[in-house]
């Protein structure tokens, strides 16, 4: 186990150098030059462009400049955001909680919906259960999700009136940030009676019901269609027949001897939902106006503020590297050939 | 409901353990209306103390027969049919075939156990030893036992089928054992209820020959000690000379020959059981004259190809026109030896 | 393709209910020219947003108006039925021209990373690892930082991003074929190593190629719409339909059928390919087959 954690953890060294590389490189392989590009032909008095190059690390040899770019990222040092004026690091740790909050809760219910749904569907095999759960996670799927959020709009907000549209918590509170959390830091409001607390906290579920449902959708389905048919797979072993031989009962079948063995290459899809988290995240984000990383990363693109976007590809791109990485060991850990031989 | 017997007085000594009678066994296919026959009228009889081997080539109907009797045919097989009688240990007499699913399983494992022929697929990989032994302990007592208690009785199951340092085997996954190893705990995992009726199902096939040898005898010892039944099937007539006292020859779902095992191994009286013994190079040796080891030509017939008549006719060296149109009858030749053949009906 | 393949396919009601869609969808892309009564970009200034056929009572009574603008038009002023028509085509010929990007490239990458193994074999996988880090849409973003938004960036973002599913897969089934007897028995022969990768391997990994590419379009198309939607793909007025569910999204209150349609158009797309991809993986994959 040890030696495999090790390799593990080194083979994401090439990786790593591979997103730095591109986010890097980013500036470099814009046509034309980014410099200018950015505080605009007119504006271009010597001592700005001097600065803007600075600013952008344009001035030294590549080499160099590649080195910079590498030590200051460890540090967290991403430069400063050509729109705000802020540091590219607080504006990220601003809006990161956000996306957080969301991509948990979608995760949640995606998994949490989903793992009972796909076993049901192949315990219930060949059922009205089994071709509804099927039939229902094929359109989930295939589902666009920004539009899939527009029908929640048009259905939850607009036909029933009983969700907000937009924006995690309403116009009047101002929440003081503790963990980021807003299902956790309406309970901390400093000096608020509990009624007050539990309004707030009521209006941020709200916030977060439709976004939390378009962006778990197509995790929901792929969730299910996984767990039924590695379930089904699982139930045709020979183990499972020795457990009928056993006189042991329906429900311990299939919940323990059958679960722990199909749940196994279940945990790999926190791995593979991952991407469409990342990327349902931006969609959703830009739909609700969600003031996460998602919707500050498509604004960055659409004014050019570079420094925003090689920041948000780097640290979006590392933590999905990471979280990978985890899986894979958490795979490890509970395939207990794995834990014990390697 | 009749399958439960009220009167045990009705039971005597010579009352066999398990009489299955006219037993068939039918698969759906994708075409509405068609089926499969798969088991055709399978009739046999387990006494207590008793090893009766079910022998054939694989596709004949060995291991559906013995999960019919457990009650765990595939789910795309139809109900079976027919009626297998089982004596439970506190003397009552009941179908198996009627009986409610619940009910059957509270017989499985306690009053018939199984086990299989790839023990190292049969164990779930993701349990120790422990979990699953205990499981099986638990499951088949009365009372509710401590952990404490549970982990003396697996060590003394482990004890009994021959596993050294028990003890530190309990904390083993499947994947750590070796095969022969793997079929040992299949074994005490079996026995855990005490069963009147072990099955063994190709129990040795997997294994090493080395192995197998242990496996049986080890068999064969439990037997005699628990005075169970047990119901082995094989391919193999090597095993069959070493464990049978009776012997049921089975060809396409059909028993084709029964008997002693005297009977059948010394004077078989159904061209197919002459065939399987001529192509043994085992028993070859041990006698005296010294003949061509033989291949039977051609394979066993697919169910949805059956042959008409005799179902042994494509293979038969013997077969007259006689064995394409007619259906041979399962015919007493002596007291308990009978043969599925015109040739035995005096009919050739 | 042999009968069995046709017949299995038959069976799987989902699969011909997928080819029956995709086969409607492709004659509409085909024949948007013919078919749409307007050119997608003319612009009725005197019927803004008017409403389809369904919700105009005006329309319903006069044939003549409800006959002009069947699907209403959009805020300033184009048919929504010849919008949606010429949309089918940018749909479809991306969800192509993808498909053909990645799976080409994908299978060569693939046969050259099984084949050839060690180093070739670890840079390439290490290169999937770095994609396999940039979900799609940050894949976009990274392109279209570069060429600017639009549809060529959309086909270069999309097509690397459904590349290593193909190349994972050819490199498995090389490894896998690698080992067989047939393999080493055409290299005793003297066959090339171009021969043996292309003639002797690939036909041996066909089907599950075959699987991918139906499945590929429907997410070529998904990812297509959703850069679209975000403004990084197809730009106005090409009537793509993310982009077009983007531009009416302001309107979804008064007039929803603006958002629902080309919603829709993708959703039944996406979906048809993917009902067909299950049904021939089904139909191909013997392992899956019906009754087993």
């Amino acid at each position: 186990m040890f030696s495999f954690v090790i390799k593990r953890m080194l083979m994401i060294l090439p990786t790593l150098f591979g997103v730095s590389v591109i986010a890097f490189g980013l500036i470099r392989l814009v046509p034309g030059d980014p410099v200018l590009m950015m505080i605009g032909e007119r504006g271009a008095s010597p001592e700005a462009y001097a600065q803007m190059k600075a600013n952008l690390g344009l001035d030294k040899p590549i080499l160099v400049q590649y080195g910079k770019f590498v030590s200051h990222a460890i540090q967290l040092d991403f430069g400063t955001s050509i729109i705000s004026r802020r540091p590219v690091i607080e504006e990220f740790t601003s809006r990161f909680p956000a996306t957080l909050e969301l991509g948990l809760f979608s995760s949640f219910f995606a998994i949490l919906i989903g793992i009972p749904v796909g076993i049901l569907a192949a315990i219930r095999r060949n059922t009205w259960v089994d071709y509804s759960v099927m039939g229902a996670s094929l359109i989930g799927y295939s589902m666009p999700i920004f539009w899939w959020g527009l029908i929640l709009i048009l259905f939850f907000s607009i036909h029933l009136g009983i969700t907000p549209v937009s924006g995690r918590i309403a116009m009047e509170y101002d929440i003081p940030s503790v963990t980021g959390f807003l299902l956790i830091d309406t309970w901390l409001i400093p000096g608020a009676a509990f009624a007050e607390k539990w309004q707030a906290f009521v209006s941020s579920v709200r916030h977060l019901a439709l976004p939390t449902i378009a962006l778990g959708t197509i995790p929901l389905a792929t969730i299910a269609r996984m767990t039924r048919s590695s379930m089904l797979e699982v139930l045709g072993e020979d183990y499972i027949r020795t457990a009928k031989a056993k006189g042991l009962s329906r429900p311990r079948i299939v919940w323990i001897h059958a679960l722990k063995n199909a749940l196994v290459p279940v945990v790999t899809i926190i791995g593979l939902i991952l991407g469409s988290i990342v990327t349902g995240a931006i969609l959703t984000e830009t739909l609700f106006s969600w003031p996460g990383i998602g919707k500050w990363l498509i604004q960055s693109v659409t004014s050019r503020d570079y420094p925003v976007i090689q920041a948000g590809i780097l640290i979006t791109s590392v933590m999905i590297i990471f979280v990978n990485m985890l899986v894979d060991l958490a795979y490890a850990w509970v395939n207990p050939r794995m834990r014990i031989k390697t | 409901m009749n399958n439960v017997n009220p009167k045990p007085a009705a039971t005597t000594p010579q009352q066999p353990l398990l009489t299955i009678e006219d037993l068939s066994l039918s698969f759906e296919t994708s075409q509405k209306g068609v089926v499969l026959e798969a088991l055709q009228k399978v009739a046999l009889v387990v006494n207590a103390s008793q090893t009766v081997c079910i022998v054939g080539e694989s596709g004949c109907g060995k291991s559906l027969t013995s999960l019919a009797i457990m009650g765990l045919t595939p789910t795309n097989a139809l109900k079976p049919t027919g009626t297998v009688w089982f004596q439970t240990k506190d003397n009552k007499r009941v179908e198996l075939l009627s009986l409610p699913e619940r009910e059957l399983r509270k017989l499985r494992g306690r009053e018939i156990a199984m086990i299989f022929q790839d023990p190292m697929t049969s164990l779930n990989p993701a349990f120790t030893v422990e979990f699953q032994l205990c499981e099986a302990i638990q499951t088949h007592s009365n009372v509710k036992l401590s952990k404490t208690q549970l982990r003396e009785k697996a060590i003394a199951a482990l004890d009994a089928v021959g596993i050294p340092a028990p003890a530190d085997r309990l904390k083993a996954y499947p994947f750590q054992l070796s095969g022969g190893m793997s079929q040992r705990v299949m074994i005490a995992i079996a026995l855990a209820g005490d069963p009147k009726i072990l099955i063994a199902d190709e129990p040795t096939t997997a294994l090493d020959v080395t192995i197998q040898a242990q496996i049986l005898t080890l068999l064969k010892n439990l037997q005699t000690s628990r005075k169970m039944g047990l119901i082995l099937i094989t391919h193999d007539l090597g095993v069959v000379a070493e464990m049978a006292d009776f012997v049921n020859v089975m060809y396409a779902g059909q028993i084709v020959e029964s008997g002693s095992a005297a009977d059948v191994l010394h004077n078989p009286r159904h061209p197919y059981t002459q065939a399987l013994l001529n192509s043994l190079p085992a028993l070859q040796m041990t006698k005296t004259n010294e003949r061509r080891l033989e291949s039977i030509p051609g394979v066993v017939p697919h169910l949805a190809a059956r042959p008409s008549g005799c179902q042994f006719h494509p293979r038969c060296l013997y077969k007259t026109t006689v064995c394409v149109a007619g259906h041979p009858a399962l015919k007493a030749i002596s007291n308990d030896h009978a043969a599925r053949c015109f040739k035995t009906e005096g009919k050739l | 393709m042999n009968t069995t393949f046709w017949q299995g396919l038959k069976q799987n009601r989902g699969a011909v209910i997928g080819l029956v869609l995709i086969t409607v969808f492709a004659f509409l892309a085909i024949f948007a020219g013919l078919i749409a009564p307007y050119d997608p970009s003319e612009i009725f200034e005197k019927s803004l947003r008017l409403k389809p056929f369904w919700q105009n009572q005006e329309a319903l009574q006069s044939p003549h108006l409800g006959v002009s603008h069947l699907l209403g038009t959009d805020d300033v002023g184009r048919d929504v039925l010849s919008r949606l028509l010429y949309g089918a085509r940018v749909s479809l010929g991306i969800g192509t021209l993808v498909v053909l990007l990645s799976a080409s490239f994908g299978t060569v990458i693939g046969l050259i990373s099984g084949y050839y193994g060690g180093t070739v074999d670890a840079v390439i996988m290490r290169l999937v690892d770095i994609r396999m880090a940039l979900p799609s849409v940050l894949l976009a973003i990274v392109v279209v930082t570069i060429l600017g938004p639009g549809l060529s960036s959309t086909i270069i973002a999309v097509s690397t991003a459904s590349m290593p599913s193909f190349i994972r897969l050819v490199r498995a089934s090389v490894l896998a074929e690698k080992s067989k007897q047939y393999v080493q028995a055409s290299q005793t022969f003297g066959a090339s190593a171009f021969r043996q990768m292309f003639i002797t391997i690939l036909p041996n990994c066909a089907a599950p190629l075959i699987v991918q590419s139906t499945l590929g379009f429907s997410d070529g198309i998904l990812d297509a719409a959703a850069l679209g939607f975000l403004g990084l793909g197809a730009q106005p007025p090409t009537p793509e339909w993310g982009t077009m569910l983007a531009d009416s999204r302001a309107f979804i209150e008064s007039d929803p059928w603006l958002v629902t349609l080309p919603g829709l158009c993708i959703l039944f797309v996406v979906l048809a390919f993917n009902l067909f991809g299950d049904g021939l993986r089904d139909a191909l994959d013997p392992r899956l087959k019906r009754g087993q």
